[in-house]
């Protein structure tokens, strides 16, 4: 089999790749340092956005959280309608539009504003993340959906609170941890 | 012979059966007019077509000036009607109106409030600043524009008719954004304002929210209200409501040969069954204003 001494020499260097591939990989220390690394990074990335998220909604919409504060809930509603010309789609909005109309007894239009704000930024519902707006969420949910179910057994048919009652299941379900 | 007779038969139910064929004589619908016949005609042509399209009736659209919309009804000029809702509340007290569905825009859905407002920099900081001062306000029978905010004057304690300088309502058409315009060239001290006037106005950019300030805001109450006069068949009636309520955003009519979006044409979110007692604080307000149904003199 080995006739010649350049069939040695094929598989010396043969065996020598072999070996070199087995210490290549039994070094798998230098790739979890790696991963690490990339992990690090991502939360980095995710803390950066979520700062950057809460300082794009504080230089926007704070004019909005001050009259809320002082309890000018129909001049709160009304700002909010002009940043939406500026800001359209925006999550927040559809957020503070549905805290505003909770305080003013509208849960039904409140649920609805919630849910569309869940369903465009899921840090909403998310317990750990800065944005999270959990225990608004929560006491719309508490307080508007035994309103709505009362009103949808005196009146089965009206579609309008039969699709807020849905929003109402919807926020209940992410809440409980639930996907989209 | 018999291929003619079979392409015959075939062309004949091809072209009839496209389109539903309209039957019995026309039902008026009565469209209360917010600023003219024109407008009101280009909101609801399209609607009125599709309530026809659907039903198989032939409806017709009639616009009605607020304050002929009682008489005209009485007359038997349309069956079905729609208005504001304290509209409703006196062809119902007054005529037996049967409640449809009430219109969904803005903010608060099939409901909305009026708001009094002032320029943000005004020194009117309370209601029982008004006291000496010049207000606007919307059409007397504006349940949003007017009732409102005189009941609000009133619940505060403050009795317009004697605590005003002065005060009006202006001429012509779009009463609601000059009473707005009204206060924001300094004309006037105060106005009462629809809040849906004021919310829609912002929207469109035409003012904006730094510019004024709302000194109080009414209860939320509903829309304005489909309504059917008691002599309509039931059966029909009912079907009418659930035409309005299936309406959604993408429903569209032919008209003109024209694809038009029915709810965007008539500046409409939607239609929502309510209940005729979500009506009760209209008429409370309107006790307390001594206002039609309940006026006395």
């Amino acid at each position: 089999m080995l006739r010649d001494r350049f069939d040695q020499l094929m598989i010396v260097a043969l065996v020598g790749v072999l070996i070199f591939t087995a210490v290549l990989m039994a070094g798998a220390g230098p790739r979890d340092d790696n991963h690490d690394a990339q992990a690090a990074n991502r939360r980095f990335e995710r803390e950066m956005l979520h700062q950057a998220r809460v300082a794009f909604i504080e230089r926007h919409y704070s004019p909005v959280i001050t009259l809320r504060d002082n309890g000018s809930l129909p001049d709160a509603l009304l700002k909010l309608e002009e940043l939406s010309r500026t800001l359209p789609g925006e999550a927040h909005n559809d957020l503070l539009s549905g805290d505003i109309l909770l305080r003013m007894g509208q849960f039904d239009r409140a649920i609805s504003k919630l849910a569309k704000a869940v369903k465009s930024n899921a840090d909403y519902v998310d317990s750990v993340s800065p944005l999270s707006q959990r225990p608004l969420i929560e006491s719309a949910v508490s307080e508007g959906l035994p309103l709505i179910r009362d009103r949808l057994r005196v009146q089965p048919d009206n579609l309008t609170l039969a699709k807020v009652l849905k929003d109402g299941y919807y926020l209940q379900s992410r809440l409980a941890g639930g996907c989209e | 012979m018999k291929r003619f007779i079979f392409i015959s038969l075939f062309l004949v139910v091809a072209l009839t059966g496209c389109e539903q064929p309209l039957e019995g004589p026309p039902i008026r619908i009565g469209y209360m007019n917010c600023n003219s016949e024109a407008e009101t005609m280009k909101r609801f042509r399209p609607l009125t077509a599709y309530l026809s399209q659907q039903l198989g009736r032939p409806f017709e659209a009639v616009p009605v000036d607020t304050q002929d919309f009682e008489s005209r009804f009485v007359a038997g000029d349309f069956a079905f009607t729609h208005g504001n809702s304290l509209l409703y509340i006196i062809m119902r007290e007054n005529h037996g109106l049967k409640l449809l569905a009430t219109e969904k825009r803005g903010q608060f859905g099939s409901r909305t409030a009026g708001s009094i407002i002032v320029k943000k920099d005004s020194p009117i900081k309370t209601l029982a600043d008004l006291q000496g001062k010049r207000m606007l306000f919307g059409p007397q029978l504006a349940p949003t524009g007017y009732l409102a905010q005189y009941d609000l004057m009133l619940q505060a304690g403050f009795d317009p008719e004697v605590g005003l300088d002065y005060y009006a309502i202006p001429h012509g058409a779009y009463k609601h954004e000059k009473v707005i315009y009204g206060v924001y060239f300094g004309e006037y001290d105060v106005a009462a304002a629809p809040t849906l006037d004021l919310e829609l106005m912002t929207r469109e950019g035409r003012i904006s929210a730094d510019d004024f300030r709302i000194l109080a805001q009414s209860e939320i109450i509903p829309y304005c209200t489909f309504g059917a006069s008691k002599d309509v068949d039931a059966a029909l009636a009912e079907k009418f409501r659930k035409v309005l309520i299936e309406l959604t955003p993408e429903t569209t009519v032919e008209i003109d040969g024209e694809t038009i979006k029915v709810l965007d044409s008539a500046w409409v979110d939607g239609f929502e069954t309510l209940l005729d007692q979500d009506y009760d604080p209209i008429r409370d307000m309107a006790r307390r204003v001594n206002m039609p149904p309940y006026q006395e003199f």
